[in-house]
């Protein structure tokens, strides 16, 4: 009886985050810590849940940007919540990793690059959104900042793509090269032309910078190719 | 009440409330989800071309309260530009309803056209970022000037400019939109139409701006295109355009994006965000003022083109809306899937072109969406855009939506997965400047079965 209510309450935890409710997914999380619940159950069986849902109700059109957006931060929230709470084990097995992410300079697009960063946090990335017009040197002191793993840069117009690739050849210059990966995508932007600027991944859609970037921290990462 | 540019631009700059850009879209997307249940706003899937006036109508008021809710947000200074009812009556009412562009024999007069009006549509012909070489843009042009049915002419500048990459903002971005002009304007003059209408999309405003010069570049009979950020949002480089365009005296195409799962929510969230940004493009772009004509490009939020049955949907409501709720002049920007070269290219325009025109649109095109190639088009696109949209002018909406299903049927399974097709040099002896055996092939195919499926369209074999 016991085992069925947890499980019932870790589905209310996944409706929760479907809702956008993040005082609702907040409450929800203290409880089942409290309960004794451990805490990579909580992230897997209940928040983890509903975002898959919400990530596939983006796909298929019964939920847009907006939801999308929300629900991150009603996950994010429950993980924060988690955080303290993690076992060193636990911290290892969920930790995806760091993304600072944003639009070059010159480039005021913003839809794109928002719908990524949003799918970045819904698999479970620590995501830093530096919005649009951002020059190099901002996203690099920002990945500094945070010690990110990767750095997301995307741009819309073909007048702005040479812009990823000064964000490289900033972080060769600096000596910085090997401390991040550089993730690029963006209405022009091909596989070929990632692997021209020395990229180390490519996503042609939000879905596939997901795969990258768990391949890119998982694996140390690849040249693109 | 904001009565002009300069005191839109100050409030943009300096004077509007500071808000955060994602509180603006999330009041947005709240303001949407309210209205498209007050109003009774919901997609039909298998409704290609809206033939529901009513719906059409609800539409427009729940876009024109939007825009009255949100008013337009300044990206760079994050200052909100709001407006009264007032001010959205009165800039409807400045509409003229005509708009002359171009010069000597290629002056046209481009007239509001209304759904299911037979007068002809005006047809702005173009390779849209198909990626045109220094090299071959003016044959690359010449091809498309040569069209006796395209009535004006959209034109980019090279991603390299003798040898040098082309960066926004950069005095290579204002060189390449000078050589631009330059070629284009030969192109147009090889072609016996030298006064024929001019679009620049330039980039940035410096680039466009560049381009103003009645010598060599853009004239007065003109026009720069005026960009809006999805959804409701402008920043300075786009006022400075419009600024610019004001004091040199030339035209404007204002043109916005409503996108399909963003901000502005499912397809029928979109619809009203497309009569928001037409408001928005009135008192922003100053498309208000007689020396404006609009676009409107439906975006979706898969990577493919605009011509699946929603985005036709969006496109459809929202343009009709637009078209009988005001005298604006409003071409559909085309947006394929496939490539040139190939027979689904071909149905795409067809069907973008039928659905564009029995709504009251005038026909902007052709843009694929993913050009993969250099010189990634032809002018036999244009003439193909031209003669569906012609014959699809004698058709009411119903006759035309089952002309669209049929040609929907066609290509919807290859739809995210479009062929890429073939550039220029592939599809065009360049010598002669006409289409290669195996293109015209595909085009008196895609024409035979146009007409086998109840298009009125001219037989040219």
């Amino acid at each position: 009886v016991q085992s069925d209510l947890i499980e019932k309450e870790l589905l209310q935890l996944a409706k929760g985050i479907e809702k956008e409710d993040s005082v609702a997914v907040k409450k929800m999380v203290i409880a089942l810590l409290e309960k004794g619940l451990r805490p990579g159950k909580i992230l897997e069986e209940g928040l983890v849940v509903g975002m898959k849902s919400v990530l596939k109700k983006f796909e298929t059109l019964e939920a847009f940007l907006p939801n999308l957006i929300l629900a991150s931060q009603a996950f994010q929230i429950g993980v924060e919540v988690l955080k303290p709470s993690f076992s060193e084990q636990e911290k290892n097995q969920f930790r995806k990793g760091t993304v600072v992410i944003g639009t070059v300079k010159g480039d005021i697009h913003d839809v794109g690059k928002t719908i990524v960063a949003s799918m970045l946090t819904a698999a479970g990335f620590e995501v830093y959104d530096l919005g649009v017009d951002v020059p190099s040197e901002t996203f690099l002191s920002r990945a500094l900042e945070v010690s990110a793993d990767i750095i997301a840069v995307s741009c819309l117009m073909t007048t702005t793509m040479q812009k990823q690739g000064e964000v490289i050849e900033d972080l060769e210059r600096l000596r910085l090269r090997d401390r991040f990966k550089v993730l690029v995508g963006g209405g022009p932007v091909t596989d070929h032309w990632a692997k021209q600027i020395g990229a180390d991944g490519y996503g042609e859609d939000g879905i596939e910078a997901i795969d990258v970037a768990i391949r890119l921290v998982s694996s140390g990462g690849k040249k693109v190719g | 009440l904001v009565n002009n540019f300069w005191e839109v631009s100050e409030i943009a700059v300096s004077k509007g409330p500071k808000v955060e850009i994602r509180d603006f879209d999330m009041a947005l997307y709240k303001k949407i989800t309210e209205l498209l249940d007050k109003y009774g706003i919901t997609f039909e899937e298998e409704t290609p071309i809206q033939t529901d006036d009513d719906l059409s109508d609800r539409v427009f008021q729940a876009g024109k309260e939007l825009y009255l809710s949100t008013g337009t947000y300044c990206m760079d200074t994050k200052r909100v530009v709001h407006f009264e009812q007032e001010e959205l009556d009165e800039a409807l009412f400045y509409l003229r309803g005509e708009i002359s562009v171009g010069c000597g024999t290629e002056q046209r007069l481009i007239r509001h056209r209304k759904p299911d009006e037979h007068s002809i549509p005006f047809i702005e012909g173009g390779v849209v970022g198909g990626n045109s070489t220094e090299e071959l843009q003016v044959q690359l042009y010449q091809s498309v000037a040569q069209e006796p049915l395209v009535d004006a002419i959209y034109f980019d500048p090279p991603a390299l400019i003798s040898g040098f990459r082309v960066e926004h903002g950069t005095p290579l971005e204002l060189m390449a939109a000078r050589i631009a002009c330059l070629n284009v304007r030969k192109a147009a003059s090889l072609a016996g139409r030298p006064g024929i209408h001019l679009l620049a999309g330039a980039g940035s405003a410096v680039a466009d701006m560049g381009c103003c010069d009645p010598e060599s570049g853009l004239r007065p009979t003109d026009a720069i295109c005026t960009h809006t950020t999805s959804e409701l949002k402008t920043d300075l480089d786009s006022l400075n355009k419009v600024a610019y365009t004001l004091h040199y005296g030339c035209l404007r195409q204002v043109w916005w994006a409503p996108v399909i799962g963003g901000f502005a929510g499912g397809p029928a969230g979109a619809a009203v965000a497309a009569v928001a940004g037409f408001f928005h493009s009135l008192l922003i772009g100053m498309a208000k003022l007689p020396s404006a004509y609009m676009g409107l490009r439906v975006t979706p939020y898969f990577r493919a083109g605009a011509t699946d049955p929603m985005c036709f949907w969006v496109l459809t409501t929202a343009g009709q809306a637009i078209t009988r709720n005001s005298r604006a002049i409003i071409q559909g920007s085309m947006n394929t899937s496939a490539g040139p070269g190939t027979l689904m290219m071909f149905y795409e325009i067809a069907a973008s072109a039928v659905t564009m025109v029995v709504s009251g649109m005038h026909i902007f095109g052709v843009r694929i969406h993913r050009p993969t190639r250099q010189n990634h088009g032809s002018g036999l696109e244009s003439r193909f855009m031209a003669e569906t949209a012609r014959a699809a002018a004698q058709l009411n909406r119903k006759e035309a939506k089952q002309i669209v299903l049929q040609l929907i049927d066609r290509y919807k399974e290859n739809h995210r997965n479009a062929p890429d097709g073939f550039s220029f040099p592939e599809l065009y002896d360049l010598k002669s400047l006409r289409p290669k055996k195996e293109y015209l092939k595909i085009y008196h195919q895609a024409k035979r079965d146009l007409i086998n499926m109840g298009l009125p369209l001219t037989p040219t074999e």
